[in-house]
């Protein structure tokens, strides 16, 4: 579950996409040569975060593509979206991606953009699950943690050219990448992932999921310590799964009594191991009508193509639905 | 049950049962001081304190909780008191956790990762990471496209939890 910085960037002289692909930030302004960063960031409009963090998106992007089906695709934005719709910052312009990777990871970009691994969402045997792991993503993006590093870490010294300008589009100075892939490398601290954990799991269970879907996560992670080389990463920019499981128990077991049980509804598993999807591949129906953040009007709830699956109380008393539920939880914990 | 024979299917069918019980189970070590509770709720008594470092063996879930047999007793544990795995490692929060044994007590699940079918697929991690941002990285404007296309605003978000059966509620931090 990674989130980070790696930031600034460029220029979007997006000629293509959904809103926010028309709109330009004047990085130069922003960052402009021999301004301290840190005044800058503590100064950074949610506006410019947005921008920032749809540049890195475009760079990650360009690295490794979103997973080939657009019933998942559609079907991340609306569980993610409707748990951002519970977070402090409602209003952002959520985006949430498979990325065809096949480590297990995630990351957060500062503005709203969530991208998770396939790898990892192929872990998750429920979307209570994918609800916890969404939800700490959202939250390092509704607690600003990159913008907390950029504040706190002070990127730039004076004269540095953070970002420049070529050909009309602004790109990212050297310093500021080699910067940042230096803070990406290292990853946020402890603090940061505990808040996010925390954030996360009080997100899901606003959201109607039980709110201990992260902690099952967790410890299908745990079950792969070791040397697993899909969660080697992940392992070195995060805590343990066991010391984020003992936090997680700290704040939930005194609260259990007031969490909402929640639901443990099926996810839509991934279709098939298709090449990444072409810009001009079409979604599925009803997700085009609804991208326009801000100014479109309300979506056509009659156009959802995803046939919703079917919610499972999270705390059934049938013994044999908990029997079932086992085998959800075997392979929840057992890969 | 007149015959020999017969009462021999019947044991040999009810043991057969109590293996397939059995190979359901799933080890656990306890990594805190908690309650076995009768029920799988919270205010519902406590059949036992467990002692951190005991080891069991979960056999079912409900929600958050776990129905785990100890020795001598058998009720039900938040999932975040237990680690899975067993030994002295597991007991201490910042180890890892050996659990190799989930996935052959669990059986593997109905879904599988794609870590095998996908090798040569680039992942999230430091060279991916630093071509992005290394002099040779590029804003894919045809994915950020994409992704565009593929956003939903809040009204979706909340026609999608309707038709899920997801309600909202009020939590604070």
């Amino acid at each position: 579950m990674k989130r980070r910085i790696l930031l600034f960037l460029i220029a979007f002289s997006l000629s293509s996409g959904g809103a926010y692909a028309q709109r330009s930030l004047d990085l130069g302004s922003l960052f402009s040569a021999g301004k301290d960063i840190a005044g800058a960031t503590t100064g950074i409009s949610e506006k410019e975060e947005i921008e920032i963090g749809r540049g890195l998106t475009g760079r990650i992007l360009g690295q490794v593509e979103l997973v080939n089906d657009a019933n998942v695709q559609a079907y991340v934005n609306r569980v993610g979206r409707w748990i951002a719709s519970q977070s402090e910052r409602p209003d952002l312009p959520w985006r949430f991606g498979v990325a065809n990777a096949a480590n297990i990871n995630a990351m957060a970009m500062p503005g709203g953009t969530i991208l998770i691994t396939r790898g990892l969402y192929d872990l998750l045997d429920n979307e209570a699950q994918l609800a916890g792991v969404l939800g700490h993503e959202i939250g390092h993006v509704v607690k600003k943690h990159h913008v907390g590093v950029m504040q706190k870490q002070r990127l730039v010294s004076a004269g540095a050219n953070l970002v420049q300008s070529r050909g009309g589009t602004n790109v990212l100075g050297k310093a500021a990448l080699d910067f940042f892939k230096d803070l990406f490398i290292k990853g946020l601290d402890k603090e940061a992932e505990y808040e996010a954990d925390a954030v996360g799991v009080i997100l899901a269970a606003r959201a109607g999921y039980n709110p201990f879907g992260l902690a099952e996560v967790l410890h299908k992670l745990s079950a792969r310590a070791g040397g697993d080389p899909s969660v080697a990463f992940l392992f070195e920019t995060h805590p343990s799964p066991a010391d984020r499981l003992s936090k997680l128990g700290d704040l939930l077991t005194p609260r259990i009594g007031e969490l909402p049980a929640g639901l443990e509804p099926q996810i839509r598993p991934v279709a098939g191991n298709a090449a990444a999807p072409r810009a001009g591949a079409a979604p599925v129906a009803g997700t085009r009508a609804l991208t326009n953040e801000r100014s479109a009007p309300a979506a056509p709830t009659g156009s959802n193509a995803i046939a919703p699956s079917q919610p499972a109380p999270a705390g059934g008393g049938n013994p044999l639905d908990a029997l079932k539920s086992l085998k959800g939880l075997g392979g929840i914990f057992g890969r | 049950m007149n015959s020999a024979p017969q009462k021999i299917m019947v044991i040999a069918a009810i043991a057969c049962l109590m293996v397939a019980g059995r190979a359901g189970a799933e080890p656990v070590t306890f990594t805190k001081d908690a309650p076995l509770r009768a029920e799988a709720r919270f205010d519902a008594a406590p059949v036992v304190q467990v002692k951190q470092g005991t080891v069991g063996d979960a056999s079912a879930k409900q929600g958050p909780w776990l129905n785990i047999t100890v020795p001598g007793s058998k009720g039900w544990a938040l999932t975040t008191d237990i680690s899975f795995s067993t030994g002295a490692a597991a007991a201490a929060p910042s180890a890892g956790g050996g659990a190799s044994s989930l996935g052959r007590l669990f059986g593997g699940g109905q879904r599988q990762a794609s870590t095998t079918s996908t090798i040569g697929i680039r992942g999230f991690d430091k060279e991916t990471i630093g071509n992005a941002l290394g002099d040779g990285g590029v804003v894919s404007t045809a994915q950020l496209a994409v992704l565009d296309g593929y956003a939903v605003d809040k009204s979706g978000g909340q026609s999608f939890a309707s038709a899920q059966g997801l309600t909202a509620s009020t939590v604070s931090y």
